[in-house]
């Protein structure tokens, strides 16, 4: 009888056991295509009015039913975004200054939200209070 | 070795190969189940609404429900809390028909519960939590988002702290008297309990429900995290970005708020003139620049951390520890105080 026939475990047994273990932590860390890279969306009054991809710079001016409310500035190169020239009495929004992955603007009188949305590290904090 | 032997090695090393086999089949899909779950890809709902002049939003999740109806009902809870409490609306505001009162109002049980909370919050803290101080915010401004603020002169802050201060307030059972024309401001506690209102909505709806609700800053846990972890919440850098964090700590249940001079806020020949207000002055107070507290309930921990940014550190604030409340807060010169327990939190 060769020594093969009596042993458990052979060489290609370890790899059927392995193997597995292996494709679902590869898998598992594949991430979505919506986490791979950031996103800025903008909405008002809870409607998406605007998205764009984080590492695209662009301006675009916020307006609602016609009316002038802000412009989104998208610095590409940093992947961040901030708020300009808004109409709002106290400018909140514009002091918020530059946000990135998982940051947003809120403007309360506008009622308009800039979610800039994005693969954050597990570690990274759930919720800020202010 | 025999031939029947070696038939029976076999037969046994077939069985515990298909062990093997299995269970490495059934690791991987823990191992998939595993990270997907842990990236929560799916487990939570997020609603968001702007509600008390403030960015309102709910994460929710529940095996039992549909996560999305119990936020919806979250977010009409509050929508219904925020229109009885606001006091310069006109229509169905409760407040609002008792500020233009000109008598003794009967007033319903929830209305009476939530002033004298007020009234008791405004005793224990000397005045430092006030809910009579409609007056004094209307004439800064700080009544609406979209109200032009200025800065009074001194003779209009001195007559219209004649009509402020909680000891205009009176009640009686449900029978509440406003004396010398103050007006009643529930802000700094009507949000707190409007949000603590949905979340017992959400535990009624699922008691396993998990998730937070994040009113403006001010935030109270519905479950823990996948129903296991602690929410990370990075307590905001007072003179930061909106992403800097000065401290994190750690819930998986209660309440936590903060109060700065950073939320809202107008400058005039570069002072800075915020939304709260010392009672005894009139203006805005001056001795914290952040306050933060810990509490079961975010009613309490809204008013309490109002009333922790307007005393500064001080004795009062660290007595919160004995109402089951910890507190944090920053002075005017950046310097960090905390009580005792508060660090408690700050371990996962």
């Amino acid at each position: 009888m060769k020594r093969n026939d009596l042993q458990f475990f052979s060489r290609l047994d370890l790899l059927f056991i392995v193997t597995p273990i292996f494709i679902a932590f590869f898998i598992a860390a594949i991430p979505k295509a919506s986490e791979k890279n950031g996103v800025v969306k903008v909405y008002i009054s809870g409607e998406l009015v605007y998205e764009q991809p984080l590492t695209r710079t662009a301006t675009w001016v916020v307006k609602n039913d016609g009316e002038y409310l802000s412009t989104l500035v998208v610095d590409g190169s940093k992947e961040k975004v901030r708020l300009v020239d808004s109409n709002c009495p106290l400018k909140i929004c514009e002091r918020t200054g530059w946000v990135g992955i998982g940051g947003s603007i809120v403007c309360v009188p506008n009622k308009i939200v800039v979610k800039v949305e994005g693969k954050t590290k597990a570690s990274e904090i759930d919720i800020v209070t202010w | 070795m025999r031939k029947a032997d070696r038939k029976d090695v076999l037969k046994k090393r077939i069985i515990i190969q298909s062990i093997v086999f299995l269970t490495a089949i059934l690791i991987f899909l823990a191992v998939a189940l595993w990270m997907n779950f842990s990236r929560g890809s799916t487990a939570y709902v997020e609603k968001d609404e702007f509600v008390f002049g403030t960015f309102v939003r709910v994460v929710v999740s529940s095996e039992k429900r549909d996560p999305k109806a119990i936020a919806d009902a979250m977010i009409q809870e509050m929508k219904r809390l925020e229109s009885k409490f606001h006091p310069y609306h006109d229509g169905n505001s409760v407040i609002f028909k008792l500020n233009h009162a000109t008598g003794p109002v009967t007033v319903d049980e929830e209305t009476a519960f939530l002033i004298s909370k007020s009234l008791y919050y405004s005793e224990i803290t000397a005045g430092a939590f006030d809910p009579a101080l409609g007056r004094l915010i209307k004439l800064w401004g700080f009544d609406s988002p979209d109200t032009k603020k200025r800065v009074p002169t001194s003779e209009e802050i001195a007559k219209a702290l004649e009509s402020s201060g909680y000891a205009n307030v009176e009640i009686h059972g449900k029978e509440v008297s406003l004396k010398n024309h103050a007006w009643l401001d529930l802000g700094g506690i009507a949000k707190g309990y409007a949000v603590d209102q949905a979340v017992r909505l959400a535990k009624k709806m699922d008691e396993n429900a998990t998730g937070f609700v994040d009113a403006g800053g001010d935030i109270a846990i519905i479950g823990p995290k996948f129903g296991q972890f602690p929410w990370k919440i990075g307590i905001r850098d007072p003179r930061g970005g909106p992403q800097d964090i000065i401290g994190v700590v750690y819930l998986s249940e209660g309440a936590i708020a903060t109060s700065g001079d950073y939320e809202r806020y107008f400058e005039v020949d570069g002072v800075r003139y915020h939304h709260i207000f010392d009672s005894k002055t009139g203006y805005p107070a001056r001795k914290s620049i952040s306050a933060t507290v810990i509490a079961e309930k975010l009613v309490d921990a809204d008013a309490l951390s109002t009333a922790a940014f307007v005393l500064g550190w001080s004795k009062i604030v660290e007595g919160f520890v004995g109402l089951g409340a910890q507190a944090m807060v920053i002075d005017a010169e950046g310097k960090i105080y905390k009580t005792k327990g508060f660090v408690a939190y700050e371990e996962e």
